[in-house]
């Protein structure tokens, strides 16, 4: 038997082998022909994950092993002193399986999915460059090297947003995604600099330890976590800084699933959970968080029962079922919310993957207007699709019920009204997302006019489909809770690494039985509504120009918040360059230093009729200097 | 001894280049002289010569306090290393060029070297002064003979601007001379022994300040350089924007904060306010410029605003952080310029307007550009992340609000980058971009070295860092042992 701690001094090779299949994929690019570049960046990851379950395994059999594997010292000057490093303990063990099992998958995918691209290798190659940043951000031991991931993610999101450049709209999305992202960053550095003058380091480890003792509700502890939440609600789509989630649809389907969907969007809950030993002493974070959560969760869920767009549909749910994660969060119950984040990398890689499917199927077309009746043709797809979304819509015994469910039940113990609030959420989330299967699949053909017959996609895209159904059907097992005779293991795994709220009491079994009686009770009810809308009715959105009425316009137009931002933000900003440029630069400042500069010119005037040119000015400003410290020199002395 | 060596070998070299006729051979000799100085300094560097051995004090007026002293701490050596590995870049970016009047050219960047390592090893007043006013002159004649439209008009306010800043550094040495404790002398020592209080004297801080801020500068003393950087030639530009601001920073870290501690305290909150709401300002100007080259002046100018406003917290991790990023501006500044050229060779615009696309035609081209816009916002693990990061540290050490007001260079910074990487880069191309030729060799050969060090830096600072730690930690004692 291996000693453990020699395996986890390896665990370096985890984001080794991303970074290398990055290099090798775009320094040697014209070298790779066909698809192997898609091969050399899938084999990379591949192996990544194949040693993250070896590190798996030593976290599930060690109990509390935490291992912190020091590279090199990054930065040291002046007592701030930042070592390279990473931290191998339950949570970052998740997170890498998440990362590069599910990364793989959508790798595999790919492959098939941006075969005809011709910037194919390309695309591999920023893969593998998000692969690894994602890898430094969930493995990094100390704050500096979570936010060198953080800001690496951000970058990868920024290019693959962007990938098809060719389109202007494009490049707004994905720069409007850097920028919001970049805001929230603002935060998080803020929230950085604070623990380092607080604690003198920025090790999690040091900074977690010397928080036994310190009181609850401190001001620097609160300033510190809302200074880090910013960063969370930026990279993590929440109010107020969600609208670039959405846009972010603009990538390549692979993109949204791997990074708007899987793992990138869950770092801020990753950072948070990380971070809880600070948050657990900050209640009226813990409280905004909540309250944003929520609020998020509601939002995005109204916004995409209008949304027409397959993949906007998407984005929104994903905008909502990270509400739900941040809703865990500020309940105090951080297991729970990676517990979310894990079965929803499962669910809605698969949704994204499968809808990608649907895409690939209709040569681009993603309005689900215009689709309708793919049942028959895209066979496989429309399983994994139904699978995904009984997962997403808590049914029993898919992944996303056991996870949802512990959220509810977490919601009811705070208070009855947030169950209320949360439980509509998760009703609209399954109305939705069945409004979204029955428009894609059922019903008519809606298609035809504009495409050919779709065809069922390759097996290279197909397989990483059932694999994840699988995991999306499965995936909650990990976790069964008492209720169900189950030892919530998962919850258990992630123990040793998260801290625990105080004031949590457990419900009695006849409560918990009576909740999910109701909550099972209003899906089939919601689902039932869409069937009869969707497929007896077979009713059609209208088209985009259609007017409607004023509450239905709102949220159809999304609440406006976009147009606000733009009115409020970005217009003024634009205006505001050319003006102060114009006014204030031009002006003002310049006019008043020509006025200067002219008096001085004035003034040479009188030299210039004995000297002969301008330079000779300078000389003679010298000379006068030299004169002038002689006579200084003469008086003085 | 070391110090004479440095400064004197570009100057015997700008003389020799100047008796020498042929194009081809000026260049060979200017480049051949200026990289066997990088390898030098480097070996200088690596072989960890103590400062004694930089150290040299001739006679020059003696009876006034006027030396020839020069040495080198870490500080001034970290400034030689940057002028001495960026003077080969900067005549390499014209090798391809058919530059009239090559000997006097060439000759004038090696001036501009031989005067900037006078300035950052100068340790007496007066010297310092020389070499200040000296570096001036060739990039006078670098911008008005060889300067694009409108060079004679843009080129005379920025020499009477600069000018203006200078004549007050003499008056204010002078006034410091006779302050400084008996016997009178220039030496750098000897100032630093100067205790005089805000109250009375504070013309002098003003005067010092006000040339040291023309020279970065910082607002509101800015409007001499986003016309100049644009009117220069490439290599002048690169100079300005690389080397000669640096200048400014080190002379207020070196020259106005420990030789006039209180009053740097005293005002510094106001100087930061200035220099951030100028950082801000810049930025947002930045935005919709369309000149390449005037953008990346005003990009420039912004992050000079944070650098000075980081000076004056006055802690070492701001200090840390101002030289670091000293260095790495200077490594992309260098190239930014690089890649105006490069732009303006292949469509004879500059206007970012008609540009767009490059991407297709040159992915390689883009994808360089890319990383040093990226190192410009300090992404991490790109050199301008190290800088600005210690850079915030110390602004947040001082204050919150200067911190908060700091790192909006985070933000507004990407915003005004990334859309210039759009408007040059991305969509489709068009008839202008479309033949875009992708980088030649001779091209990858400039800026592959230097990208690395983009990346190489920015992975593993501790070097730098390590260069500057001691002298930067015994300048703010040097400067608050006093009170």
């Amino acid at each position: 038997m291996v000693n453990p701690a020699t395996l986890a001094y390896y665990s370096w090779f985890v984001p080794l082998f991303p970074l290398a299949g990055f290099l090798v994929n775009s320094l040697f690019s014209r070298f790779l022909k066909g698809g192997r570049a898609g091969y050399i960046a899938s084999l990379s990851v591949g192996i990544s994950f194949l040693y993250s379950l070896i590190l798996f395994f030593i976290v599930r059999d060690n109990h509390q092993f935490a291992y912190t594997l020091k590279l090199f010292s990054f930065i040291q000057t002046a007592g701030f002193s930042i070592p390279f490093e990473f931290l191998i303990d339950s949570l970052s063990v998740t997170m890498m399986l998440i990362v590069t099992g599910v990364g793989l998958l959508i790798h595999v995918y790919s492959i098939g999915y941006m075969k005809e691209d011709e910037r194919f290798n390309e695309f591999f190659a920023q893969m593998n460059l998000f692969t690894f940043s994602m890898l430094l951000l969930v493995m990094g031991a100390n704050y500096l090297i979570l936010f060198i991931g953080w800001e690496g993610v951000g970058l990868c999101s920024y290019l693959l947003i962007g990938f098809w450049y060719k389109q202007a709209d494009y490049n707004l999305a994905a720069r409007k995604a850097f920028v919001m992202n970049r805001i929230g960053d603002l935060g998080f550095i803020l929230g950085i600099f604070l623990l380092f003058f607080t604690f003198g380091t920025l090790s999690f480890h040091e900074i977690f330890s010397k928080l036994e003792g310190v009181s609850s509700g401190t001001l620097t502890i609160s300033l510190i976590t809302l200074f880090l939440l910013i960063g969370a609600l930026g990279k993590s789509a929440q109010i107020p800084l969600y609208t670039w989630l959405p846009d972010a649809m603009a990538g390549p389907t692979p993109i949204s699933a791997l990074i708007h969907a899987a793992t990138m969007v869950t770092a801020g809950v990753y950072m948070i959970a990380r971070s809880s030993a600070l948050y657990v002493l900050a209640p009226f974070t813990m409280t905004l968080i909540v309250i944003i959560g929520l609020a998020t969760a509601l939002l995005a869920a109204v916004i995409a029962l209008y949304q027409n767009d397959i993949k906007k549909v998407l984005a929104y749910s994903t905008v909502s079922q990270l509400g739900y994660m941040f809703l865990a969060l500020g309940l105090g119950a951080f297991s729970s919310a990676v517990f979310h984040l894990t079965t929803h990398a499962f669910f809605k890689a698969l949704l994204f993957l499968a809808a990608g499917s649907v895409i690939h199927a209709l040569h681009g077309e993603q309005d689900i207007r215009k689709m309708g009746g793919l049942k028959s043709f895209l066979p496989y797809t429309y399983w994994v699709f139904l699978a995904g979304t009984l997962a997403i819509s808590g049914i029993p015994p898919f992944s996303g019920f056991f996870s949802k469910d512990e959220i509810l039940v977490q919601a009811w113990t705070a208070n009855p009204l947030l169950y209320i609030l949360a439980l509509s959420g998760a009703l609209l989330t399954c109305f939705y997302m069945f409004r979204l299967l029955f428009l894609t699949f059922s019903g008519e053909n809606r298609w035809k006019p504009f495409t050919a017959s779709p065809h069922e996609s390759p097996a290279v895209m197909v397989i990483p489909l059932v694999l994840l159904a699988v995991l999306s059907f499965a995936g909650g097992f990990v976790n069964i809770p008492e209720l169900f005779g189950g030892s919530a293991s998962f919850n258990r795994l992630l123990a040793p690494a998260l801290a625990v709220a105080s004031g949590h009491h457990s419900l009695s079994h006849h409560t918990e039985w009576t909740l999910l009686l109701i909550s099972l009770l209003l899906l089939a009810g919601s689902i039932a509504l869409g069937w009869i809308i969707f497929v007896k009715m077979s009713r059609v959105p209208g088209p985009d120009g259609l007017i409607r009425p004023w509450y239905n316009r709102i949220v159809f137009k999304k609440f406006y918040v976009d147009e606000a931002y733009h009115y409020f933000f970005v217009r003024p900003y634009e205006y505001l360059s050319s003006t102060l440029f114009e006014n204030l630069e031009r002006n003002v400042i310049n006019r008043i230093v020509n006025f200067t500069g002219n008096l001085a010119f004035e003034a040479g005037a009188v030299i210039r009729r004995l000297q002969n040119g301008n330079i000779s000015f300078y000389a003679f400003v010298m000379v006068a200097g030299i004169l002038f410290f002689f006579i200084l020199n003469l008086i003085i002395t | 001894m070391w110090s004479l060596v440095l400064i004197l070998t570009p100057l015997l070299a700008a003389l020799i280049i100047l008796i020498i006729p042929g194009l081809r051979k000026v260049k060979s000799i200017a480049l051949t002289a200026s990289l066997a100085l990088l390898v030098l300094t480097c070996t200088l560097w690596f072989t960890g010569t103590g400062e004694k051995q930089y150290s040299l004090i001739l006679p020059w007026i003696p009876s006034w306090g006027i030396w020839f002293h020069v040495g080198m701490d870490g500080i001034s050596f970290l400034m030689v290393l940057l002028t001495n590995l960026l003077i080969p870049f900067v005549i390499l970016s014209g090798w391809h060029k058919d530059i009239k009047l090559p000997g006097v050219f060439y000759s004038l960047i090696l001036l501009v070297q031989f005067a900037l390592t006078g300035v950052f090893t100068a340790k007496n007043a007066v010297l310092f002064y020389f070499f200040w006013e000296l570096s001036l002159i060739p990039v006078f004649f670098m911008l008005f003979l060889w300067g694009g439209e409108r060079r004679q008009s843009v080129t005379m306010k920025f020499f009477i601007y600069t000018l203006f800043g200078s004549l007050f550094l003499i008056a204010v040495f002078i006034y410091l001379y006779f302050q400084a404790p008996s016997p009178h002398s220039f030496e750098y020592q000897n100032l630093l022994n100067i205790n005089l209080e805000p109250c009375d004297q504070y013309w002098v801080f003003w005067f010092l300040l006000l040339s040291f801020a023309i020279k970065i500068p910082l607002f509101p003393f800015h409007s001499w350089q986003p016309d100049t950087y644009t009117v220069a030639p490439v290599e002048g530009s690169m100079l300005l924007g690389g080397l000669l601001m640096k200048m400014g920073i080190y002379a207020m870290i070196r020259w106005m904060i420990p030789v006039l501690p209180s009053f740097s305290l005293q005002w510094g909150y106001w100087i930061m306010i200035f220099a951030l709401a100028g950082m801000i300002l810049f930025s947002v100007i930045a935005l919709k410029q369309n000149n390449f080259k005037t953008f990346i002046a005003w990009s420039s100018l912004a992050h000079g605003g944070l650098m000075g406003a980081a000076i004056f917290s006055f802690n070492e991790y701001a200090l840390q952080g101002v030289l670091f990023q000293s260095f790495s501006h200077g490594i992309l500044i260098v190239l930014l310029f690089y890649f105006a050229q490069l732009i303006e060779e292949r469509t004879q615009t500059l206007n970012m307007a008609h540009l767009g696309g490059l991407k297709v035609a040159a992915p390689r081209f883009s994808a360089l550009m890319l990383v040093v816009f990226l190192g410009s916002i300090g992404l991490p693990l790109t050199n301008g992340f190290i800088g600005e990061l210690l850079m915030l540290l110390g602004l947040f050490s001082y204050h919150l609000w200067a911190a908060i007001l700091g790192g909006l260079s985070l933000v507004l910074g990407a915003v005004y980058m990334l859309y210039a990487y759009q408007k040059t880069a991305l969509g489709p191309a068009n008839e202008l971009t479309a033949g875009f030729t992708d980088l030649n060799p001779r091209e990858l050969v400039f800026i592959l070295p230097l990208v690395a060090l983009v990346l190489l830096t920015g992975i593993y600072p501790q070097p730098l860092l390590t260069l500057t730690e001691g002298p930067v930690k015994e300048l703010i004692n040097l400067a608050f042992n006093i009170h």
